[in-house]
């Protein structure tokens, strides 16, 4: 083992070069760029053996991954934002051709307007894709999650692609200590792909892919890929519970922070969580008994786990770091669904990180105090946007510079 | 502890390098660090920002250091934007390291800096030892000796582990290593301030909630309801140096005028080019393909 300081960008090629990919199609985006680079470094080296080959378009590149993934290689691929939206046609292919493979997103958020921060309503616009995803928080869980991902993904109970998702520049760009295993301990966990069921091999003929019309039939495989999600959750289970006993490092469908005692939950998702952490700390400090619930896996999605965890408490906040237009927070109304038929707990819905906006002074305090009410009047559907008075003076003078008035009245 | 230390400069100085050389100083010797950069629409001579953090604990933060302890001036031109945010967030314990010839309280004084100012030329010694404007080694010298992070063989290993990681030769390697101990000899050894909390933590200092009303879509969205906004918008804080046009030497052949990128060429009543430096991102375009050579390239610190 080796321990060096890493971008979560050179995390995951770390991951692909463990993983020992035969096949990597690529086409750059800002901030995904640098895993491609880093693999193609390596490819023009000799240190690794992988095909590396730049591509016209995601679109192309995720037909290209599945293709190969088909034939039996072992894929790798990453995008961002606007190109893993531009591949999603493709991403339905492919989990429905029944291939495994790993892509990674570098979380962004996606346009218009333009940013180059992250927020998550990139990855979840592929959530009903038949992709499964794991969210990660660290450089560390991203090189950890993309091995798990590829044992998950071949595993011939599940046979489903996996969408491994970790932070444009809170993560990718951002270096941390991180054990890289020994190549030798990897593919004792990992071997080399050897596939039952998705293969090319002239002495066995098969067509897979195939065109599938009428009802009865589309309906049959496209539920498979249901049941096969759900065999997913323990099929993790066990891979990361070997995991675990091999490199010490232990991850679940969600992770726990300051949670056994706490009366008050709140969830967040990816690297923003590190954040939530501090400021459930903090909060521990002044006598809120407060604890952070971190979604990782969010397809499958962790029904009776979060259940389990967050029945029984006085309320729970989710801070969505994404916005479905005319609802409000994704993860809300999955997690607020969970609880049907069971009782549940008072829900508030909170909506921060947009664009990576980032969190401002007392919003947990804010967060802690509207749960400690919610306890006795009862949760809300109702999304709330954490912004503030100073951000919107800020905006108000861009539009003032644009030649718009904002009313002064709200100023 | 936790240390932040935020650096300031503008792209192609070596910020994010010397930024990872102090973090990589701070992670050789057993502490546990976290780095990351901050730049947009990538260009040499823009803004970047740049964020170390150094700890004995588990670092539960990211992102942007809104307070830092220690802040990192490369370009002391950029003191002089408030846009760049050079500033923001110092109290009067704040270490301020400042890439300049001037003696401290001058250059407190000068730009109004509260906190603790160290400063030290470093842009003569990297011109001197490299003969270029490349601080990323001598600027993390100067940072781990005025912080007090690590003894000058660590910041050495450090160097040149970031160095080789970054494709540098050997040869510069060496010139640098050198370049580094140079800063890090002659920079004064202050410390970090001792704090018990993040003072941007989020508990410390409540705003209200605030609730974004409904306004109509002519302003709710990203639209501009005037011509020639942009305008507004001046890009002097971008440039390194200045095309000065020496009008003595112009043959008023309007090949600048032609090929200025951003249009800050015009012409005045006699059809010389005159720049303007409110528009002028310093490029310097003009200044290469002037046939007869009539435009100087002046550094904005001599400006």
């Amino acid at each position: 083992m080796t321990r060096d300081l890493l971008t979560g960008n050179a995390a995951a090629a770390w991951a692909a070069r463990l993983a020992a990919v035969d096949y990597i199609p690529a086409y750059p985006i800002t901030p995904a760029t640098e895993i491609v680079e880093t693999l193609a470094d390596w490819v023009r080296r000799g240190e690794i053996q992988s095909r590396l080959v730049t591509m016209d378009s995601e679109h192309s590149m995720l037909a290209a991954a599945g293709a190969a993934a088909a034939t039996g290689a072992r894929v790798f691929t990453a995008s961002s934002s606007q190109g893993l939206l531009y591949a999603i046609e493709m991403l339905y292919a492919v989990a429905g051709w029944r291939v495994p493979l790993v892509l990674v997103n570098v979380a962004r958020a996606v346009a218009a307007p333009i940013t180059l921060e992250p927020d998550h309503n990139d990855i979840l616009a592929a959530r009903d894709s038949g992709f499964l995803q794991i969210h990660t928080a660290s450089c560390q869980e991203v090189l950890d999650s993309i091995l798990i991902g590829y044992r998950l993904a071949e595993h011939p109970d599940v046979l489903l692609p996996v969408l491994v998702n970790l932070d444009g520049f809170y993560l990718s760009f951002s270096r941390e200590p991180v054990d890289i295993p020994d190549a030798n301990e990897v593919r004792e966990f990992l071997p080399t792909y050897e596939p039952v069921h998705a293969r090319f091999s002239a002495s066995h003929a098969m067509a897979q892919g195939v065109a599938v019309l009428g009802a009865s039939a589309y309906a049959f495989f496209k539920y498979q890929m249901q049941r096969a999600a759900e065999m997913a959750e323990t099929v993790h289970e066990t891979i990361a519970t070997e995991f675990c006993r091999r490199f010490g490092r232990c991850y679940g469908s969600v992770e726990g922070y300051r949670l056994d005692d706490a009366d008050l939950v709140i969830v967040m998702s990816n690297s923003f969580s590190t954040i939530g952490k501090a400021e459930v700390r903090r909060l521990r400090e002044r006598g809120h008994r407060v604890g952070l619930l971190r979604l990782r896996i969010v397809r499958p999605f962790p029904h009776k786990e979060l259940v389990w965890l967050l029945g029984g408490r006085r309320a729970v906040a989710v801070i969505d770091q994404n916005l479905s237009v005319g609802k409000g927070g994704i993860l809300f109304a999955e997690i607020a669904s969970a609880f049907q038929g069971r009782p549940a707990p008072p829900m508030l819905s909170f909506v921060g990180g947009l664009g990576g906006r980032r969190f401002r002074p007392g919003e947990f305090d804010q967060i802690a105090a509207a749960m400690a009410r919610a306890a006795h009047e009862g949760g809300s559907s109702v999304p709330r946007l954490l912004y503030s008075a100073v951000e919107y003076r800020q905006v108000s003078e861009m539009l003032r510079i644009a030649h718009h008035d904002v009313p002064a009245s709200v100023v | 502890m936790l240390w932040h230390i935020r650096f300031h400069g503008r792209g192609g100085e070596g910020v994010k390098l010397a930024c990872r050389i102090v973090t990589r100083a701070g992670f050789i010797a057993g502490m546990t660090v976290q780095d990351s950069p901050l730049y947009g629409a990538e260009r040499r001579g823009a803004p970047v920002v740049a964020f170390a953090r150094i700890a004995d604990e588990p670092i539960l933060e990211r992102g942007y250091i809104e307070c830092p302890d220690a802040v990192v001036v490369m370009d002391a031109s950029l003191l002089r934007h408030a846009d760049a945010g050079v500033l923001s967030g110092i109290d009067a314990q704040t270490v301020v390291l400042v890439n300049s010839p001037g003696q401290p309280q001058e250059v407190a004084r000068s730009f109004g800096i509260v906190g603790h100012v160290v400063t030290l030329d470093v842009s003569s010694l990297a011109l001197d030892v490299l003969g270029k404007h490349v601080l990323s080694a001598p600027v993390a010298g100067f940072v781990a000796r005025v912080c007090r992070l690590v003894p000058r063989e660590t910041l050495a290993t450090a160097v040149r582990t970031e160095l080789v990681a970054a494709g540098i030769p050997p040869a510069a390697v060496a010139r640098n290593l050198a370049l580094a101990e140079r800063a890090f000899a002659a920079a004064p050894s202050v410390g970090l301030p001792v704090r018990r909390e993040n003072r941007c933590a989020s508990s410390t200092a409540a705003e209200s909630p605030f609730v974004v009303p409904h306004l109509p879509p002519r302003v709710a969205a990203p639209t501009i309801g005037a011509p020639a906004t942009s305008a507004l918008r001046t890009l002097e804080g971008w440039r390194v140096y200045r095309p000065v046009i020496e009008r003595n030497r112009c043959t008023r052949c309007l090949i600048c005028f032609a090929l200025c990128p951003e249009g800050a060429i015009a012409l005045d009543g006699q059809n010389y080019p005159v720049v303007d430096y409110a528009h002028c991102k310093g490029c310097l375009v003009c200044a290469t393909e002037c046939p007869p050579g009539a435009i100087d390239q002046v550094r904005e610190d001599a400006a």
